[in-house]
């Protein structure tokens, strides 16, 4: 599913992000990718997202080259995702419900199937009751769940949470793991990056060490 | 294909859902293209009104004579037994006084009216004959004739003034073309610079947008829709704004039309101007914004 074969990243001004990193990951697979502060963990996933685009080395995502990616492709590649991010970029102008209906107005899957799907995700992270509630009134945790809402509604077959558990306790970051577990058994392949080491533990998956970037054996 | 039509529509619901979120600014950019548009739109009306003039200009010859300022009443009747001699080449006679010619001005109004306030009436008396023949060697000779007379200061035969005329509709016909492209470019501008704005206001939606796989069109949609509505909207007032000058016009055009014999009426934009009106403006409205989200999207 992914494959970095000595990719390197280096951001305008010299600085090296990523250095000649490898490894695969299967379909179906699920892995942590962890690390500290700055070990490059956000710049893996946004390569994969082609967010950002490697400055050395392959990067194969489905199959797909993707330093060789033509542009008109690349919101294909994208809908096959679901992304979790650090910052969560809900969107604050639109209602819960519609922030997670907007994956499949983009992919065209709108109307009334689009609507109970929609409702179906955000039911499985107990979000149903706030549907026409603002993402503002939210709390941290509720937050984070609309976001895992809005990544699984468009059944992407590859999933990347960029810190998905860091401003919640641990009842609740537990809560969220199972749901990755449940997601990665119908399927979904998932690659998970984290600082918080007790986390990585509460899993049975595979385990990713970057440091300065510099991926440990 | 329905999924295509709804996404349409779900686009068409956040145009209108930003046009309300900003009602002034969508508002004031409409009366700028509506206003902007209409100087181009009402040139053009008058140049086919004026058209439509030269048309009945060539029917019927005809021949201005006009006397001098400083004729008097006796003067006037001696042109007026003169041109009743040549009654064989003449088929009518119409005596246009200085005093009608002035009174028919003022009613007209704007510029002309400061001319009451002149101390004395700068127009001459005028005869508008029609000649007998169409034929153009013995409309000049008729025209040397007139010119011959003392009590005549200028002759104006109808078919130089055609010529003049028809020369003149193509100046400003291509001064409407020019007008219409450079206040175009202009308001592709203003458009452009509206869709901006809005394009600042929903950056966050964008973006998230993009990060979720949209295609360009997908986020370029909306705001083309947009432009389009600004651009129909500006395009309906301006046709407005020409129907409403023509309206206001009309009766003192008819006035001064019916004083020299005709029944020229100032018509209003026919229904197939106004549409191509509407669909310039929309056009206008659409590039203005399609410039506007793709300089955003190519940073
Ligand atoms: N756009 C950028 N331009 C320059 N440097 C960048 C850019 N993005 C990231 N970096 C640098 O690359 C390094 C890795 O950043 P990254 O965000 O991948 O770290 P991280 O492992 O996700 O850290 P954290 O746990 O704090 O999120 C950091 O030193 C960061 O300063
Ligand atoms: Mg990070």
């Amino acid at each position: 599913m992914i494959s970095f074969d000595r990719v390197t990243k280096r951001f305008p001004g010299g600085f090296d992000a990523l250095r000649q990193v490898s490894f695969h990951l299967e379909r179906g697979e699920m892995a942590f990718l962890t690390g500290p502060s700055g070990a490059g963990k956000s710049t893996i996933l946004k390569l994969i997202a082609a967010i950002e685009q490697p400055t050395g080395g392959q990067l194969r995502v489905a199959g797909q080259n993707i330093s060789r990616l033509r542009p008109s492709a690349l919101p294909y590649l994208r809908r096959n995702l679901g992304l979790l991010f650090q910052d969560h970029k809900l969107l604050f102008s639109r209602t819960v419900l519609d922030n997670v209906r907007l994956p499949l107005e983009i992919s065209g899957f709108d109307g009334r199937e689009g609507l109970k799907r929609a409702r179906a995700a955000l039911d499985k992270v107990g979000l149903l009751a706030k549907e026409k509630a603002h993402p503002i009134t939210l709390s941290g945790g509720e937050q984070q769940r609309l976001c895992i809402a809005r990544a699984i509604v468009h059944r992407p077959s590859l999933m990347l949470a960029d810190e998905p558990t860091s401003h919640l306790d641990g009842g609740h970051a537990g809560d969220i793991l199972d749901m990755f577990r449940a997601f990665n058994q119908v399927g979904i392949t998932l690659l998970i990056a984290t600082h918080d080491e007790t986390l990585i533990q509460r899993l049975p998956a595979r385990v990713l060490r970057l440091d300065k970037g510099v991926l440990a054996a | 294909m329905i999924s295509w039509g709804r996404t349409h529509v779900r686009a068409l619901s956040r145009v209108i859902a930003g046009i309300l979120k900003t009602p002034w600014s969508s508002a004031l950019t409409c009366l700028v293209m509506g206003i902007t548009l209409s100087f181009p739109a009402g040139l053009y009306t008058l140049l086919q009104n004026a058209r439509a003039l030269a048309g009945t200009v060539h029917a019927s010859p005809q021949i201005s004579l006009y006397l001098r300022l400083d004729d008097g009443p006796a003067d006037i009747g001696a042109v007026d037994r003169k041109l009743a001699r040549l009654h064989g080449q003449i088929e009518a006679v119409r005596f246009v006084s200085k005093n009608a010619a002035l009174k028919a001005m003022e009613a007209a109004g704007g510029a002309a009216a400061a001319a009451g306030s002149l101390p004395a009436n700068p127009l001459p008396d005028a005869f508008i004959v029609t000649a007998r023949s169409p034929d153009p060697r013995a409309l000049r000779a008729l025209q040397g004739v007139f010119r011959s007379w003392p009590e005549v200061d200028q002759v104006q035969l109808d078919f130089g003034w055609a010529k003049r005329l028809a020369a003149f509709l193509r100046l400003a016909q291509e001064t409407v073309s020019l007008t219409a492209v450079l206040l175009g470019a202009a308001l592709v501008a203003v458009v452009g610079n509206t869709i901006r704005l809005q394009i600042l206001t929903q950056r966050d939606e964008i973006e998230v947008a993009w990060l979720m796989g949209a295609t360009r069109a997908f986020i370029r949609r909306p705001f083309l829709y947009y432009g389009v509505a600004t651009g129909l909207m500006g395009g309906a007032l301006s046709a407005l704004i020409v129907r409403l000058s023509v309206a206001l016009l009309e009766p003192r055009v008819a006035t001064l039309a019916a004083l020299y014999g005709s029944g020229f009426r100032l018509m209003p934009p026919p229904p197939a101007d106004v549409a191509m009106l509407l669909l310039f403006s929309a056009g206008l409205g659409c590039l203005g914004a399609y410039l506007a989200v793709m300089h955003y999207l190519r940073r």
